[in-house]
């Protein structure tokens, strides 16, 4: 099933002249929030869906400006969709808020689909220059499997030579992948309290949208 | 004497100062840079903005840009980012300015691999892996393909233009443009020409940006 992603804000022209320009698209995604030109806008866009046979699927959004919440929702959607065997044709960032489109681009570039912002004047998708990598695949699977577990737990102190046991390897071998972490900006290394020694190690929060 | 490292904070502004300030209150930096559009710079916020840096023992740089414009906002954002790479570190703040203008950002941050923020009530550090520029992505010989590439080139006429480079690195190469959505093979006349895909449509400048 090929489908089509978007955001949605007061207007449904932000989002259906990328349905029209989308071929064979079976099912439209969207996320809008739940003020009333909002809602108006969704009923236009169902309309429209329903007209050409198309299947529209609302999702509302509790926090419009939550961009790190929005972010986590529309993964966990994407994942789910291509799990199912879906094809995802593009992600139309135009409408919502402005850390709607924001996140909507930040899952997009994360997870490698097209994506394209309609012009406010021209109503003409705009096609984002994206490459379709999968980004967290510039990162080795030790260095996922470390963030992976960092994550889940992300409220203990964890130091370097904890780490190095819950991840079954040498000590010396958990720095080397910690520093270039380090370097690369997702993971924090502080001291730990009370031993100055030892280093706390902490992933930033936002890495998670990096992870399966 | 040591060397001080040049820390330049890039910022994208409307018409809300404040966005700004939440990122000059939580970021180092020695450097600010703003990216706004033309009408910003007449107005207070911008000279309330630059008397504060001032006051700091600061100034501040302004580019440019037609903040509802995405190819604009995002080379411009691109060339700003580069030019301050080289002389040190870089971070960016994408929370000021029209929705375009953020997300052109957000995706200039990635493309280039440069820490980046949005800071407003709250800060969220965006999951970008410093370092990792999308370009990597790219070899060599990817690279050579891009700069010769015509619309509607057959591997027989880029076999042609790019003597010295085996049919099997060029038929890889292809593959790899593909594979990153960079170009598509359209079946014309029982031959396979290829073609530019809708967001890579100046794939010489995407090739230049490779060699830099």
């Amino acid at each position: 099933m090929t489908v089509l992603f978007g955001t949605l804000g007061f207007r449904s022209e932000a989002l259906l002249p990328a349905i029209k320009a989308t071929s064979d698209v079976e099912k439209v995604v969207f996320y809008h929030d739940h003020h009333d030109s909002s809602l108006k806008a969704k009923s236009e866009v169902c309309s429209y869906c329903e007209t050409l046979g198309i299947k529209a699927v609302p999702i509302p959004v509790d926090d419009a400006f939550d961009f790190l919440q929005l972010a986590k929702e529309m993964k966990q959607d994407v994942r789910r969709y291509r799990r199912e065997g879906s094809e995802i044709a593009c992600f139309n960032i135009a409408g919502g808020t402005k850390l709607m489109s924001s996140a909507a681009l930040l899952i997009s570039i994360l997870e490698g689909i097209p994506a394209t912002y309609v012009h406010d004047r021209t109503l003409q998708p705009f096609h984002l220059p994206l490459l379709r990598i999968k980004y967290s695949e510039t990162l080795t699977p030790k260095q996922r499997e470390i963030l992976r577990y960092l994550i889940d737990h992300k409220n203990s102190e964890l130091t370097e030579r904890e780490l190095a046991d819950a991840v079954g390897v040498k000590k010396a071998t958990i720095n080397h992948h910690v520093s270039k972490l380090v370097e690369k900006g997702v993971v924090t290394l502080t001291a730990k309290k009370g031993d100055r020694r030892a280093k706390v190690v902490k992933a930033e929060p936002a890495v998670e949208l990096l992870l399966e | 004497m040591t060397a001080v490292s040049v820390r330049t904070l890039i910022c994208t502004f409307g018409f809300n100062e404040k966005k700004v300030f939440a990122a000059m209150r939580t970021i180092r930096y020695n450097h600010l840079v703003l990216v706004a559009g033309k009408d910003v710079l007449e107005r207070n916020e911008y000279k309330l903005m630059v008397a504060i840096e001032k006051k700091g023992g600061g100034t501040v740089e302004t580019v440019t840009v037609n903040p509802f414009d995405f190819a604009d906002c995002y080379n411009i954002t691109n060339r700003a980012i580069r030019k301050h790479m080289a002389g040190g570190d870089v971070v960016l703040n994408i929370s000021g300015g029209t929705k375009i203008l953020a997300d052109a950002a957000i995706l200039a941050a990635f493309q280039n691999g440069v820490e980046a923020y949005h800071c407003d009530e709250t800060t969220v550090k965006l999951p970008v892996m410093k370092g990792v520029r999308f370009e990597d992505a790219f070899s060599e010989d990817d690279v050579r393909i891009m700069k010769k590439f015509d619309e509607g080139d057959t591997v027989k006429s880029l076999a042609i233009k790019l003597s010295g480079l085996s049919d099997a690195s060029l038929r890889k190469s292809l593959k790899n443009l593909e594979k990153l959505g960079v170009i598509v093979p359209v079946l014309e006349k029982g031959e396979a020409r290829y073609h530019s895909t809708p967001g890579h449509r100046d794939i010489a400048a995407l090739a230049e940006r490779c060699t830099r």
